[in-house]
């Protein structure tokens, strides 16, 4: 640096920086902060955050596509297909073209396009309206022509139903679209409080509004190629999918019932033609759209976002509802497929579907269909006939608790003794009768429920041979041994405990005498099961019940578990519990003998004629006459064919003696001519076999069960009065004539009275229902 | 005549080349290749997803450094006579976009906003000239006037400042006016307003803000409010709809990772991810999706330079016009970007402003050059004034 000597200065290192100096560095230093700030951000969002944000934008370079599987068939024994998917196109209107909101949308375009889009920017927006509106009748115009004229063509619809069917769609799409956005807002305020953005809600479409939505169902290939020619034209109007529709090939059969061999009362040689609707609808049940509690057992989109392709998806996904649909879910239902597209590329990762494996089922569904005909009332063996009422000694009809044409519930199982296969299970009502009563009818007659599974009865006398082979096994029965009916089990009480041929109000003061068991079996003496109870006691008789089934649940494969909301106050909102149903355990009683309440010789008993608390299933019935009917070897039944493996066994150990009993009592009572269940009494005093059927040998037991009270309007007055019935029962097993039995049979029918003249022609019936469809052939052992 | 210091500092008594050697040598260079970087970033984001308009942008960018290649060429006192010209040519052109006879032809309304004057090869925006106008002008009048020790002392200016603001917001485009905000603060408090007068006002604007929120602002605006505190303190309640917009940007600037990725699928997260304006507002999404941390490092150090270089040319300038014309720039384009990748990292809320020299748009770039020859054209010149700090009493 130049410099002189006394001119030159020190330089002003040493002076203070000045305020606006020092205010510009300030500034200066406060941008460098600001400036850290920034950058601390965006390390945190592209270093810690980096791998959420990468996931959360990756999402939008794919596109994923799911494949339906096909759902598994259900087959009977004989493969016939009772549900099944079938392939088949659907034709759908999309939601805008439905609602206006495509003609308007495109009348916007044309508009825009006609003024110009600069032009159009300086629009008012009800100058752009009234654009709108001069071209949107075009549109409409086209809409009518080409989408809506060719719905009504093929549909063969009117005009006024394709306009029903429009607005039902509308009508359900804006219920769905304000449930959508509830259940939006409601989430918002679970999640944010009260603070939650829910004005931005009403602005969303519903994923309804969305969509396309069915309007031709079912449509051929070529109608379907005819549409997907409109969709191409004109864009965003229709849609044709490809579809599977579940067909149940049963829903309807067309039947014709032979009346020849009906008792002579209902006897006609003309066959009555039959509409059968549901043939089997309680064993195959139905689908349904899922519900949350589906999703939770397994849900296609986990917490963590993986996904499940045999998972639910709620709202899209169907499930089985009821029956085998919803026991064998997990078979039939399959996989879905994925296809997922990189946008960019265009290549596509796909997994294939799965598709669901058919189950088949046990049932014959020719006697399937031939058993529900047999139990419709306008056959005439399921209602009540004067001829199971009788008349008197001058041939007057007797009255009653229920009037005559009073039409009759109930249900009938056929088993397959060697294997345990239920070849038949039939209820009555059908759910498809279900469908077409009022509330009220449904309340009463339970047209959901599954009678052979789920419908409890007290099993009455049918289940003497139970109690004779417990009574047997554990030693209070000697062989042969006879016990004398003196018409009432005490002594000194001739007004309780008696048999059903000791009525001293009537003037009826018989006995039976000392019976054998088989004695006592075929004339079903009470007296002589009073007396083997009160020998067993009641610890010891429900033991042997328990082991013959009752009390538990069949566990034959249409059991399935469902939650139910609790009622009652203690019950907070929205409680639930977990309830299994499709099968009933029936009930025995408990706790006897043990506790505060010591049960008396009163109700033990009562117990070895099947009254007190005691309650079965019709399957449970055919269940434990085939236990004895296989000697005291208890197979589990099944309505599900096994594919292998061997069904398990259990000995319960009843004596051979026992059975050796039992078969000649339950032969006799339908083959001797003092049987309960061997003929009935026409008017004229004649006596009619119920059980002359060539080929067979059959081996049975009536019951006539007291039932609940029913409350009912008999006599039309308007009020229910209170009508005291009993239930019908027919339990037996039958086989061919090569003695051995084959199949078992139980046949109720509720408040109908007298087991033998109300169950028990039905259960001739299926016995030649049986015989015609060829199970008593030489080599037909378990089942055709 | 003898050499060595003088009152007036360094340049006196030096030689002819001494003096053009350190003319050359000044901060303003670290502006220049702050801005020419910047610009070139620029160019290589918008090409990511918008090929044909990077070409343009480069146009723009030849146009915009030729500008400022003109001014600064421009001596500062004659800026200092053109200033009060400037203020009344932008206060005309702002007045002229509004006025509702004019022909569709010269003033388009886009985005609901007139703000651009269409000159047939590309439309100019009369705010961008108003900022230009609005420095000078304050530049020149606490020159003039001395520091503003009292509220009087600062009526013309804040007039003139809320004037011109009131300009802007009737277009409407409240981003460009909210940046007069902070470069009228650094301008007076380099100036010497008493630092009372800058509390009284914030913490007035903080009393207001509320007022302002539910009074003033329009409801669009007020939910833009809503969707930015709720996406700061991680709420996503508004991430698919009013929050759309700057939860996109967020997450794409997040999916860079540190060094980004390639164009290809850089184009793609921006395209199928529909972030709005990627190559105008959100162009530092693309930039950090593009180039990772590393790029958008790299863009906050460029703009970084660029300040410093401001604020070095305004703490060695010995004249208040130029010390406070350097302040007001710097102060507007780093106020600019820290709003612009504010709203783009999920800091602040969407606001229209783009971020200087490297959003598309050829008005900014222009406006953004110009600004940047006039700090060099401060820069290359000696400076002029006393030995002591212009502003202090």
């Amino acid at each position: 640096m130049p410099s002189s000597g006394t001119d030159r200065r020190a330089p002003s290192r040493g002076r203070a920086i000045g305020v606006s100096t020092r205010r510009t560095l300030w500034l200066g230093l406060l941008g460098v902060g600001l400036l850290a700030v920034l950058f601390l951000q965006v390390v945190r969002l592209s270093v810690a955050e980096h791998a959420t944000h990468l996931q959360n934008v990756e999402r939008f370079l794919r596109e994923t596509r799911w494949l339906p599987a096909a759902r598994g068939a259900i087959r009977d024994r004989n493969g016939k297909a009772l549900a099944e998917d079938r392939a088949s196109w659907d034709v759908l209107l999309q939601y805008d073209a439905i609602d206006g909101s495509w003609a308007r949308a495109r009348a916007r375009r044309a508009a825009l396009e006609a003024v110009g889009r600069a032009a159009w920017r300086e629009l008012s927006p009800e100058a752009r309206d009234a654009e709108i509106d001069r071209h949107e009748a075009n549109f409409a115009q086209m809409l009518e022509e080409r989408v809506l004229a060719p719905i009504m063509a093929e549909g063969a619809m009117g005009r006024e139903e394709l306009e029903a069917r429009l607005s039902a769609i509308m009508t359900r799409v804006e219920r769905q679209a304000v449930g959508y956005r509830e259940n939006r807002k409601d989430a918002l305020r679970r999640k944010y409080g009260g603070d939650a953005p829910i004005e931005v809600i009403e602005r969303e479409r519903a994923p309804s509004q969305l969509d396309a939505h069915v309007i031709l169902e079912g449509v051929s290939p070529e109608v379907a190629f005819a549409f997907q020619q409109v969709e191409l034209e004109l864009p965003g109007t229709v849609a044709v999918e490809p579809t599977t529709r579940r067909v149940r090939p049963y829903d309807l059969v067309r039947a014709t019932v032979d009346r020849s061999a009906f008792p002579t009362p209902a006897r006609s040689s003309r066959p009555i033609e039959l509409e059968l609707e549901g043939v089997a609808d309680h064993i195959v049940g139905y689908m349904r759209h899922v519900y949350a509690e589906d999703v939770a057992m397994r849900p296609f989109r986990a917490a963590d976002g993986s996904e499940d392709l045999k998972g639910y998806r709620e709202g899209r996904d169907l499930v089985g509802s009821r029956g085998a649909e919803r026991t064998a879910e997990a078979v039939l239902r399959g996989s879905r497929g994925k296809v997922t597209k990189d946008l960019r590329s265009g290549e596509e990762l796909r997994i294939e579907p799965e598709h669901g494996l058919d189950v088949t089922l046990t049932i014959d569904i020719d006697l399937q269909a031939r058993l529900h005909a047999l139990l419709m009332p306008e056959v005439g063996l399921a209602r009540v006939e004067q001829y199971q009422i009788g008349w008197d000694k001058e041939g007057r009809p007797k009255s009653g608790p229920l009037p005559v044409g009073t039409e009759l519930k109930g249900a009938a199982v056929v088993l397959d003794i060697a294997t345990g296969e239920i070849l038949a299970a039939v209820s009555s009502p059908t759910l498809a009768d279900g469908r077409g009563m009022s509330r009220d009818d449904r309340v009463r007659e339970l047209p959901s429920m599954f009678r052979p599974f789920e419908g409890v009865y007290p099993p009455g006398s049918i289940l003497k041979p139970l109690v004779l082979c417990a009574a047997a096994a554990e030693g209070v029965l000697a062989p042969d041994e006879r016990i004398e009916c003196r018409g009432h089990f005490f002594p000194d009480r001739d007004d309780m405990l008696r048999c059903h041929v000791f009525r001293p109000l009537e003037g009826r003061t018989a006995t039976h005498g000392p019976l054998d068991g088989p004695g006592a079996l075929a004339r079903s003496c009470n007296i002589f099961f009073y007396t083997l109870a009160d020998r067993l006691g009641e610890t010891r008789i429900v033991s042997w019940l328990s082991r013959f089934g009752l009390g538990a649940r069949p566990d034959a494969g249409l059991s399935y578990v469902r939650s139910e909301r609790v009622a009652g106050e203690s019950a907070g909102d929205g409680a639930t519990r977990s309830v299994v149903v499709g099968e009933a355990a029936g009930s025995v009683p408990s706790g006897g003998g043990t506790g505060a309440v010591r049960r008396d010789r009163v109700s033990d008993a009562l117990l070895g004629i099947g009254q007190g608390p005691l309650t079965w299933t019709p399957l449970h019935a055919a269940q434990a006459y085939a236990t004895i009917a296989r000697r005291g070897k208890v197979v589990p039944p099944t309505i599900f064919r096994l594919l292998v493996g061997e069904r398990p066994t259990v000995d319960l150990g009843v004596p051979g003696w026992a059975i050796d009993e039992c078969f000649a009592g339950l032969r006799d009572a339908v083959d001797a001519g003092f049987g309960s269940g061997h003929h009935i009494t026409l008017r004229d005093g004649t006596r009619e076999e119920l059980f002359a059927i060539p080929g067979v040998r059959v081996w049975g037991k009536t019951g006539t069960a007291t039932a609940p009270p029913l409350r009912r309007d008999i006599d039309g007055d308007g009020a229910d009065e209170r009508v005291q019935t009993d239930h019908a029962w027919f339990v037996g097993f039958v086989g061919g004539e090569d003695g051995a039995p084959r199949y078992s049979i139980a046949v109720i029918l509720e408040n109908g009275g007298s087991g033998g003249k109300v169950a028990g022609p039905i259960a001739a019936e299926t016995i030649r229902a049986l015989a015609e469809l060829g199970y008593f052939a030489p080599n037909t052992g378990g089942g055709r | 005549m003898p050499t060595g210091y003088t009152a007036t500092g360094l340049y006196s008594g030096t030689s002819a080349r001494t003096r053009l050697s350190l003319r050359l040598a000044t901060p303003a260079w670290l502006c220049v290749g702050a801005a020419a970087a910047l610009s070139a970033i620029g160019i290589s984001a918008i090409g990511t997803t918008r090929p044909e308009l990077a070409a343009r942008q480069g146009l723009f960018l030849m146009v915009g450094v030729a500008a400022a290649c003109i001014v600064a060429l421009v001596p500062p006192r004659m800026l200092r006579t053109l200033s009060w010209f400037i203020l009344a040519l932008s206060v005309v052109l702002l007045v002229f976009v509004l006025l509702p006879f004019v022909p569709k032809s010269l003033v388009t309304p886009r985005n609901g906003a007139r703000a651009w004057i269409n000159l047939g090869a590309a439309d100019f925006q009369p705010s961008e000239l108003a900022k230009i106008a609005f420095i000078l002008c304050s530049a020149q009048w606490f020159a003039l006037q001395g520091p503003p020790r009292t509220l009087a002392a600062l009526a013309f200016p804040a007039g003139l400042a809320a004037a011109i603001v009131g300009l802007i917001v009737l277009e409407p485009d409240l981003g460009s006016a909210l940046l007069f905000g902070p470069t009228f603060l650094a301008i007076t408090v380099v100036a010497g307003i008493r630092m009372r007068f800058v509390w009284m006002a914030i913490i007035a604007a903080a009393i207001l803000a509320p007022v302002a929120y539910l009074g003033v602002l329009r409801p669009y605006q007020r939910a833009r409010i809503d969707a930015i505190t709720a996406q700061i303190r991680g709420d996503d309640r508004y991430e698919s709809s009013i929050g759309f917009q700057g939860w996109r940007a967020m997450r794409l600037v997040g999916a860079g990772g540190l060094f980004g990725t390639d164009r290809d699928r850089a184009r793609a997260l921006v395209s199928f991810n529909k972030l709005p304006e990627e190559h105008n507002d959100m162009i530092f999404a693309v930039i950090a999706c593009r180039f990772g941390l590393a790029g958008a490092s790299i863009v906050l150090a460029c703009h970084g330079l660029f300040a410093a270089g401001a604020v070095l040319l305004a703490a060695m300038a010995r004249d208040g016009f130029t010390r406070l014309v350097a302040v007001g720039i710097g102060a507007l384009l780093f106020a600019q970007m820290t709003v612009n990748i504010g709203m783009t990292i999920g800091l602040l809320p969407i606001t229209g402003v783009t971020l200087p020299f490297t959003s598309y748009g050829g008005s900014s770039l222009l406006s953004c050059w110009i600004l940047t020859g006039i700090l060099f054209g401060i820069g290359i010149r000696p400076p002029t004034g006393g030995e002591k700090d212009p502003f202090d009493a």
